[in-house]
């Protein structure tokens, strides 16, 4: 790491923004600083009195800061564009095929485990790796950075997540009003990780590895190519 | 010397303008503005970046890495077809602008007497 690049990285220490975007914009202030280096006569290595000089180019690095930060800051209406329409689109189509396939194709397995029952359908978790590449695919054309893309494959298991978070309230609310009566309660905590562990952690895999190949990259672009003069 | 509130509207116009062009990253953008605007419009880091940064957020720029025939990495922002849609009536905006400044300030008749 250069020397220009770590004193950038040391001004910008509080730039507020996700790691990834933080590095994104400390590596593109950089490369312009070293830009300016060169117009200045330094040479590509910038090196003691020549980076305070250089450095100088920015007057107020707290003020550049909060600048970027809020020209950075995320509106509605970017993120129902990059995370919620795809997320939403994702799931739905991971659930209507998941019903597809349990009325049309087949029945679900149920394997019992120990006092819980496993139940699964393998021909949904394949659909899960085109949902899972879909909903990467999907943010990524709408720009979305690689959390955005990854928060859209995994929609079909976010939402599963939510619905038994949401249960768990209930099920305690159950519990105490039958005394304990109910033998597979999602207040047991057994159970309840063995519901997370299938309908949460267990389609997440295929979604991951369907995601995989659209979760590098960058969005895709549109115009005319490029025509760039300067180094 | 140009007020500063007009050189901050005017700054989304001249990097979508410069951009309609081609690709550039950030600090070819700024060199572009000063030389072709003869100094008067002039962008520094702290004043470029968050201005395309916002641009982006709204879609009308989209930015990539490239590779520079030096092998550096640079952020190439290109216009988007919304950011091309957005010059159309930010261009008539200022036409009228400039248009009504100089009825009201005689500067056709500066342009006449030079």
């Amino acid at each position: 790491m250069s020397e220009l690049n770590e004193e950038v990285r040391r001004r910008l220490a509080n730039l507020n923004l996700n790691p990834s975007e933080r590095d994104e914009v400390i590596a593109e202030i950089t490369g312009h600083l070293e830009l300016i280096a060169v117009e200045m006569g330094f040479d590509g290595s910038v090196k003691d009195d020549a980076t305070s000089q250089v450095l100088a180019a920015v007057k107020d690095w707290p003020k550049l800061g909060k600048q970027i930060e809020k020209s950075k800051e995320r509106g509605m209406k970017d993120r129902l564009r990059k995370i919620w329409l795809p997320a939403l689109g994702t799931g739905f189509v991971a659930y209507a095929a998941q019903n597809i396939i349990a009325h049309l194709v087949t029945w679900p397995r149920v394997v019992r485990f120990n006092d819980s029952y496993l139940v699964y359908s393998w021909q949904w978790l394949l659909v899960l790796l085109f949902t899972g590449a879909l909903g990467a695919y999907w943010s990524r054309m709408m720009g979305g950075t690689f959390r955005d893309r990854l928060i859209v494959a995994l929609a079909p298991s976010e939402i599963m997540g939510a619905f038994v978070l949401a249960m768990l309230p209930i099920s305690l609310g159950l519990d105490w009003a039958v005394g304990r009566q109910v033998p597979y309660a999602l207040t047991h905590p057994t159970v309840v990780v063995a519901m997370l562990s299938w309908m949460v952690v267990l389609p997440a895999v295929p979604s991951m590895l369907g995601a995989a190949w659209f979760l590098k990259g960058d969005e895709k672009l549109h115009g005319e190519p490029r025509a760039s003069v300067l180094g | 010397m140009i007020d500063a509130n007009v050189k901050r509207g005017s700054a989304e116009l001249a990097v979508l303008s410069l951009l309609e062009r081609g690709a550039m990253h950030g600090y070819e953008i700024a060199k572009r503005v000063e030389q072709e605007t003869g100094g008067v419009l002039k962008f520094d880091v702290a004043s470029l970046y968050p201005l395309l940064y916002r641009l982006e957020k709204q879609g009308w720029v989209a930015a990539e890495w490239q590779e520079s025939d030096t092998g550096r990495r640079r952020r190439c922002y290109k216009l988007t077809r919304e950011g091309k849609k957005q010059l159309v009536p930010l261009r008539a905006q200022w036409r009228s602008f400039f248009e009504a400044l100089q009825q009201l300030g005689g500067l056709a008749s500066l342009e006449g007497a030079r």
